[in-house]
């Protein structure tokens, strides 16, 4: 992937497929390291997780599967960290931490696209974002503006329009902005 | 954004449109989003459809994913269901080609018989 945050909406849609009602992602970044956490209540992971991290291993109807795999592919390649913790009926819990220095590391890319893709394709599951830079944090909760939207549909095209500029603007300030 | 008070007002605006315009039949597109349709494209591709969607103020419309179906090497895939006309999936879209299947054929019933690659 061209962005860690392609990785990250693959990581959102495995969530998705898991059948989650609930996710929340933090996005942790320094000077030196960036730590990415995804959280849901989907159906959790029966047995040993590192198993998922095996390309051979998919649930899905087909041979295998490489979402968890790319992941693991970089933070090898950056010597970082992984952790995946997840039972049935508790949800899943996936975490990688990575060095920013290391060269094989994407950037983090459009982080807003994959937000605004996720929340137009499932619009039903209450997505939460938080993302932290040094002494800076905001956050998203797509519940809130479900709320705010009664019965109009967080994903009509009007409504991402007003979204992606929103999270567009919280990222540019988290960034340093003014 | 500026504040609360915008996302109310579109809300308003929103409500009174689909009143005028909504016309009870729902096309229906299903694009890849496994592993192999995000490296290849998809979430641009799908960020290009709803951004048409909004220039041409047309919401008549259920965006679905999909996992892989078995067609890598054609993805991004796109499969667009509009009622009176065949189901059909075209592969390897690019940005270009996802605004003129929004024009062409989610809008104006005109399939574009040269990008599909699976019809039923
Ligand atoms: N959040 C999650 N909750 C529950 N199970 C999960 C979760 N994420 C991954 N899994 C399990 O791990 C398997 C492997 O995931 P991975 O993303 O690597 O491949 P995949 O989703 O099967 O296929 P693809 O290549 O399209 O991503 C999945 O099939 C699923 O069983
Ligand atoms: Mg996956």
């Amino acid at each position: 992937m061209k962005e860690l945050a392609l990785n990250i909406l693959d990581l959102l849609e495995n969530s998705a497929a898991a059948k989650a009602e609930n996710i929340m992602l933090i996005i942790y970044e320094n000077t030196d390291k960036i730590h990415i956490e995804l959280k849901d209540d989907g159906s959790g992971i029966d047995g040993n997780p590192n198993r998922l991290l095996d390309p051979f291993y998919s649930s899905k109807n087909k041979k295998i599967g490489l979402g968890l795999p790319f992941v693991k592919e970089i933070v090898t390649l950056c010597q970082g960290s992984m952790d995946i913790q997840g039972k049935p009926g508790s949800g899943t819990n996936i975490s990688f931490n990575l060095p920013k220095g290391c060269i094989d590391l994407p950037p983090l890319g459009n982080i807003v696209s994959t937000i605004i893709t996720f929340i137009t394709l499932h619009p039903e599951i209450n997505f939460k974002y938080e993302h932290v830079i040094g002494e800076k944090f905001s956050i998203f909760d797509s519940q809130e503006f479900k709320t705010m939207l009664e019965d109009v549909p967080i994903n009509h095209p009007k409504v991402l329009k007003l979204l992606e500029s929103y999270l567009e603007n919280n990222l540019k300030n988290l960034y340093g902005g003014n | 954004m500026k504040s609360l008070e915008d996302l109310k007002k579109l809300r308003d605006q929103i409500r009174e449109d689909i009143k005028i315009r909504a016309k009870g039949e729902r096309v229906k597109i299903t694009i890849g989003m496994g592993t192999t349709g995000i490296a290849s494209g998809a979430r641009e591709v799908l960020k290009a459809i709803v951004n048409e969607l909004e220039i041409r103020n047309y919401s008549d419309i259920e965006i679905l994913q999909t996992g892989s179906i078995g067609l890598d090497a054609k993805e991004p895939l796109l499969t667009v269901e509009k009622p009176g006309l065949p189901k059909v999936t075209y592969g390897l879209v690019t940005i270009e080609m996802a605004k003129r299947i929004v024009v062409e054929h989610v809008i104006n019933s005109q399939i574009i018989g040269d990008w599909v690659i699976r019809s039923s």
